[in-house]
């Protein structure tokens, strides 16, 4: 069987995996571990799920998360609603076409 | 049982104070990183402890696991009688737990090649052993792992 053949049917059994109720991310993780054992073979499997975990959470561009955190909390405090109410009423005018 | 739940909640939410707690710092080390890149003088190593700090906040996630909060299809399943409800909730959860000791058990392995080797971090040289110890202790399956089985994600009987 080819590789395309192969990642396919993977996707087709993602698929039917989800609608079992199993968490998507265990669904991922199966279907990409027995579609590389498949390819590959079952050692190189078990070593890339470790390296896959290890890199995916490890990783430098996460950063941006804490950051979008910081942003939900800014805009959770009243200073920039107010702002944007500020800029709703007095910059941009109150017509209900550009703010419905 | 009520106690062994209770016990679980209270450690899941000592460690999700620290998560919350890590993360927080992770905020404040990335603003300060920024700025002071801007003026020329950069933290050394901040990619190697918001490397150390992510492992630590996904790795201290049990709450998430109690609370289901994972993203789950549920089309199906919701359709279903109880009765069958909670046999598939026990498969998927019986598969959730194998492939967690799967994972356990390759990062355990993969710990002690590492002890090994003596790997080290690029900038501060500190040894990754304890990185692959954490993911090990977090792969492990935990009692909220089985518990509520027989609950929905709002923590009422079905």
């Amino acid at each position: 069987m080819s590789d395309i053949a192969v990642g396919i049917y993977g996707i087709i059994v993602l698929l039917a995996l989800f609608l079992t109720g199993l968490e998507m991310a265990y669904c991922m993780i199966l279907v990409g571990f027995v579609g590389f054992t498949f390819l590959m073979s079952f050692s190189a499997a078990s070593n890339l799920v470790v390296k896959d975990f290890f890199d995916t959470f490890t990783t430098y561009s996460y950063t941006v998360i804490p950051l979008f955190i910081m942003m939900g909390e800014l805009a959770r405090i009243p200073i920039l609603p107010r702002g944007s109410t500020w800029v709703r009423t007095n910059g941009l005018g109150t017509s209900p076409a550009v703010w419905p | 049982m009520k106690r062994l739940m209770a016990a679980v909640l209270k450690g899941d939410t000592i460690l999700y104070t620290i998560a919350g707690v890590v993360l927080a710092f992770m905020i404040v080390l990335t603003l300060c990183d920024v700025i002071l890149r801007n003026l020329g003088h950069p933290i050394t190593g901040s990619m190697e402890i918001i490397q150390y700090g992510g492992s630590i906040v996904f790795g201290f996630h049990p709450l998430c696991h109690l609370d289901r909060a994972q993203i789950v299809v549920d089309l199906i399943t919701l359709k279903l009688d109880p009765e069958n409800q909670k046999k598939v909730k026990a498969i998927t959860r019986a598969a959730g737990i194998i492939i967690f000791l799967f994972i356990a058990y390759n990062f355990f392995m993969y710990a002690l090649d590492v002890r090994r080797t003596g790997e080290l971090t690029a900038s501060f040289k500190i040894l990754t052993i304890p990185l692959f110890c954490h993911f090990t202790q977090f792969s492990i399956p935990k009692p909220h792992h089985i518990l509520r089985l027989d609950q929905d994600p709002a923590g009422t009987k079905i």
